[in-house]
């Protein structure tokens, strides 16, 4: 019976151990140094000092294990005209290589969490049952952990979901799809790419 | 106050003029094969201001920024070609172009590529350009170890082999006559060696080739199914190098050897065959079959200043087929020669950033001999000797100029023009002591002046457009407008949609022998009795990248509708045999022109491609299903036939795996359904009496009365091939040795059908002699052939 005890206790940890809030992204918060700055045809692009991801954990492993930067950018329109950024519409180089800016659903279908392959883990763990042994006494317990793992699975289930829906969100708010920056405004925002590493940043509106 | 306000106000103006500028340019580079102009992915590009190393993109492409004020240093070193740097002054945003130059021997005596094949064809302008690259030449099993590019084009869909194991290229319907083969810039009369077996292009020299079926460039007419453009090497100007191969047909070797360090160097290349040194060791001395062949290829080159560079060529090959026998009655020699030959200068000028000039004159000759004897000695008193030769002298003048607009816009217009004399049939009979000369059309002359422009334009990523023009007058005969258009829609990089309409006029015909037998090809210029042929074709295609099983591949697909009109063919009863059987002489009135008659030619068909160019195992896939139909109002009662190189399907597998970087197995399987035949309902032997004797003797003449034109099928040809080869090291240079087996399961396939003659025992005529059927008989000439081949570079 204590052998149950310690696997419901094991279980449980493992699952708790998988939920964690998400904390949302404020661009504006970051540390920006101005020294950075790029003047390029009224534009001036500024990066964020700070990980995006710092407060999430879980996103921020797998954008490392994906290579994928999310840097916080500070763009500020200098001229007398205002600006509209699209992704089609303007071309970002990182280290002075060209890259190629992913869209929100793109980060999050790469860095979000699965839920398909997810949903489809716990169903199995919901749907099956584990027999434990005990060899000594040679009796059998037949033991299902459905009881206990069945609402942290649906919280968890949940929680991913809600986490992804707000990271989008926040990606969709912060990212440079349809946006106007009105004549000698300032504009937070987040960049999402492909890169090993984040370096010297340019922005050029395309001709 | 008044300076302190000045100071202010200038610094005030300052701020806000910069405000506006950028400070960096953005670089947008493409990186291409300068021979086949495919773009190159995955190229590593350094920048040496930068310090930074960029990679081209899936399609070649690259986009970076650069600080101003800076000169930019672009260094491009990749294998298998020659690394190349470019340095520029940046005033402003930049699209530039770098053609690198394909290294040849590294090709191949350089290691095994076990990743990839990185020429892209996605983004090449249009459908109907058969590009393969010499790594792909080379990976797919050989005839006897000789690597043969235009062999290797025809495991490609829409190429196909007009007989099988030849180089004879019959492309979408159309005739062997109707390809246009260069070398250079110079047109190639004669396109094989040794009865077909082997292209006229060594391997050794050639650094790379486009294919068209269709769309051809402005700069390209006078043949109407396709053009082969074969660039050959440029010798290094700076290190003495050379390679040697010994084959089993052949042998060969290549000098580079500079002149002047950096300036000057000369190229000298050259194969020559034993096949019939070995073959007279299994042959009786009083009866033999030999065929050799020899070709030598040269060029010097000399660089004037940095812009400029001069070319001199020169080529010259013989092919020889004897066929000998002697009786203790007579002897009998038939000897066979064809010759091509060409010789000139090219001048190559960069006159400035965005404009290129090629200036080209030369002088080719091409020669056709057949010569025959027979010598009854003592015991009839009889000699005949009999001669036909058909020659072809070429001058020519021409002037191409490339100007690059932008990266988006392009113009090459030029023109040229061409002088032929030439003589179809020249027949010369000694009987006995008397000689008599037959002269048909000896010494023609036709001049053709042609201008041509091409203009590209991308319109954006998505759509471009080439459109061109070529205006070709046959003096004193015709002239042809001749409009080209190309166009492409990219709707994603993954995926191409093309259409091209082209349309060529070929005055020059190459007569081929309808019926059976060995053919004597015979070059024919139009005149007022035969006009110039005309093709149009419409075609279609659709090209997609896509993965399977983490497998990147590449699938095509191309519909295409071809007519011809004024196609040429024999009338009924003639054939080649007319010029080379002693009996033409008899009737000496008529001339080629007179035994042809004119007719159209429709050909569609749909070709599938699929290609894997990346990993370990590489190959590809292809199938044809097409059809070409004929009707010439004096043939076949004015009735349709099916033309003579109808092939309804045709299906080749073509793989390579590399093992390592040194061991390496390929093979190749090809089909192809039978070709059209005409055979004989009747043959009659032309009969007279001999004066001498009062009593009738038989000609050995035949006089076939045919069946309907190409209503029979020749037998349906399937060959499997394999080999494997292996990077060597010999006395430190490097090397390469290749085994492997031609027709791995013997397969008997017809090169061509003959009348023979049986005698059926049992029965004879009315006066008891035997009696003889014709039948006929598929001559096969390529057996299971097992080879190696060696070849060391140094």
């Amino acid at each position: 019976m204590r052998k149950n005890k310690i696997f419901n206790f094991c279980f449980l940890l493992f699952f708790t151990s998988c939920i964690s809030s998400y904390h949302a992204i404020q661009p504006s918060f970051s540390q920006y140094s101005e020294s950075e700055n790029k003047e390029t045809g009224g534009l001036v692009i500024t990066p964020g000092n700070e990980d995006v991801l710092f407060s999430n954990k879980v996103f921020q492993r797998k954008a490392l294990k994906k290579g994928i930067q999310l840097i916080s950018v500070k763009i500020e329109n200098r001229s007398s005209e205002p600006v509209k950024l699209d992704y089609e519409n303007f071309e970002v180089f990182n280290d002075f290589e060209l890259v190629k800016l992913l869209t929100p659903t793109q980060v999050c279908s790469k860095i979000g969490y699965n839920m398909l392959g997810r949903s489809a883990i716990f169903a199995l763990c919901i749907a099956g049952s584990f027999q434990i042994s005990s060899a000594p006494t040679g009796l059998i317990n037949v033991y299902s952990p459905f009881l206990y793992s069945s609402p942290f699975s649906l919280f968890y289930l949940i929680r991913s979901a809600i986490s992804n829906e707000k990271f989008k969100s926040d990606l969709e708010s912060f990212g440079f799809g349809n946006r106007v920056i009105g004549p000698h405004e300032t504009a937070y925002g987040i960049f999402s790419f492909k890169a090993e590493k984040v370096g010297e940043l340019l922005i050029r509106l395309k001709k | 106050m008044a300076r302190k306000l000045l100071i202010i106000l200038l610094m005030i103006v300052a701020t806000h003029f910069c405000m506006g500028q950028n400070t960096f340019y953005i670089v947008s580079l493409t990186v291409k094969d300068s021979v086949s102009n495919l773009n190159i992915s995955k190229v590593p590009v350094s920048v040496k201001e930068l310090e930074k190393k960029f990679i081209t993109d899936k399609n070649g492409h690259l986009k970076f920024a650069f600080p101003k004020g800076k000169s930019l240093t672009i260094e491009t070193e990749y294998p298998d070609y020659f690394s190349k740097i470019t340095v520029l002054t940046i005033v402003s945003d930049t699209s530039l172009t770098i053609h690198l130059e394909p290294d040849i021997q590294s090709v191949l005596m350089g290691e095994i590529d076990v990743t990839s094949h990185r020429v892209t064809k996605l983004e090449g302008l249009t459908t109907g350009v058969g590009s393969m690259t010499p790594k792909q030449v080379v990976s797919l099993p050989s005839l006897g170890g000789e690597y043969d590019l235009v062999k290797s084009l025809t495991t490609l869909p829409g190429f196909s082999s007009g007989t099988e194991g030849t180089t004879e290229l019959t492309v979408r319907g159309g005739t062997t006559g109707e390809n246009l083969y260069l070398l250079d810039g110079y047109t190639l009369y004669k396109s094989s060696h040794l009865l077909g077996l082997l292209s006229v292009y060594n391997n050794q020299i050639v650094s790379g080739f486009n294919a068209y079926k269709t769309g051809f460039p402005a700069k390209y007419g006078g043949r109407i199914s396709s053009v082969i453009d074969v660039k050959s090497i440029d010798p290094k100007l700076h290190k003495f190098c050379g390679d040697a191969e010994i084959g089993l047909l052949t042998s060969k070797a290549t000098l580079q050897i500079p002149l002047i360090k950096g300036k000057s160097s000369l190229l000298i290349g050259g194969r020559i065959s034993y096949i019939d040194k070995l073959a007279k060791l299994f042959q009786p001395e009083d009866q033999f079959q030999t065929f050799n062949y020899y070709d030598i290829y040269g060029k010097w080159v000399l660089k004037i200043g940095d812009n400029n560079t001069l070319y001199v060529d020169f080529f010259n090959d013989r092919d020889e087929y004897d066929d000998y026998s002697k009786s203790p009655i007579s002897v009998d020699d038939k000897l066979r020669q064809w010759k091509n030959m060409y010789t000139g200068i090219r001048l190559n000028s960069l006159l400035n950033k965005k404009t290129e000039n090629l200036f080209q004159a030369g002088y080719s000759n091409y020669e056709n001999r057949f010569y025959s004897l027979s010598d009854y000695g003592e015991s009839d008193g009889r000699f005949e000797e009999y001669e036909f030769k058909s020659t072809m002298y070429d001058f020519f003048i021409r002037d191409i100029a490339t100007f690059q607009f932008s990266e988006k816009s392009e113009l090459e217009v030029g023109g040229e023009f061409i002088l032929h004399r030439f003589a179809p049939s020249r027949i010369e009979v000694t009987i006995a002591d008397s000689t008599y000369f037959f002269l048909s059309g000896q010494n023609q002359q036709a001049n053709e002046l042609n201008f041509f422009g091409d203009y590209f334009y991308a319109f954006n990523e998505k759509l471009n457009i080439k459109a061109g023009l070529r205006y070709s007058n046959y003096l004193g005969i015709k002239s042809f407008v001749e409009p080209r258009l190309q166009i492409k829609y990219m709707p994603d990089k993954t995926q191409a949609f093309s259409f091209s309409y082209t349309r060529v006029s070929q005055a020059m015909h190459l007569l081929t022998n309808p019926g059976l037998g060995f053919s004597t090809d015979i070059w024919l210029f139009s005149n007022e009795q035969i006009k110039p042929a005309v093709g149009s074709q419409l075609s279609v295609s659709w090209t997609k990248d896509f993965s399977f099983l983490n497998m990147p591949l590449s699938f095509s697909v191309d519909a295409y509708y071809k007519n011809t009109i004024n196609a040429l063919e024999y009338r009924d009863g003639f054939s080649s045999n007319y010029f080379t059987s002693s009996n033409s002489f008899q009737d000496s009135t008529l001339t080629p022109y007179d035994i042809t008659t004119s007719g159209q030619t429709d050909s569609y068909g749909i070709e599938f491609l699929l290609e894997k160019k990346e990993g370990r195992l590489t190959g590809w896939v292809s199938y044809t299903l097409a059809k070409s139909v004929s009707l010439f109002p004096e043939l076949n009662k004015g009735i349709e036939f099916p033309s003579k190189y109808d092939r309804r399907h045709a299906f080749s597998i073509s793989a390579s795996y590399a093992l390592n970087k040194k061991y390496q197995l390929s093979a190749n399987w090809n089909y192809g359904s039978g070709l059209p035949l005409t055979i004989a309902r009747y043959i009659y032997f032309s009969g007279f009496f001999d004066m001498e004797t009062g009593s009738p003797r038989i000609s050995t003449h035949q006089m076939p009365v045919n069946t309907d034109r190409n209503s029979y099928r020749m037998k349906a040809t399937h060959t499997l091939n394999i080999s494997a080869s292996k990077k060597i090291k010999l006395f430190k240079m490097d090397g390469k040795l290749e085994i492997g087996i031609y027709n791995v399961y013997y397969q008997k396939n017809p090169a061509y059908y003959t009348y023979d003659y049986r005698y059926l025992s049992g029965l004879s005529d009315q006066n008891n002699q035997k009696t003889y059927y014709p039948i006929v008989k598929m001559v096969s000439v390529l057996p299971i052939l097992p080879y190696f081949n060696l070849s060391i570079h140094f």
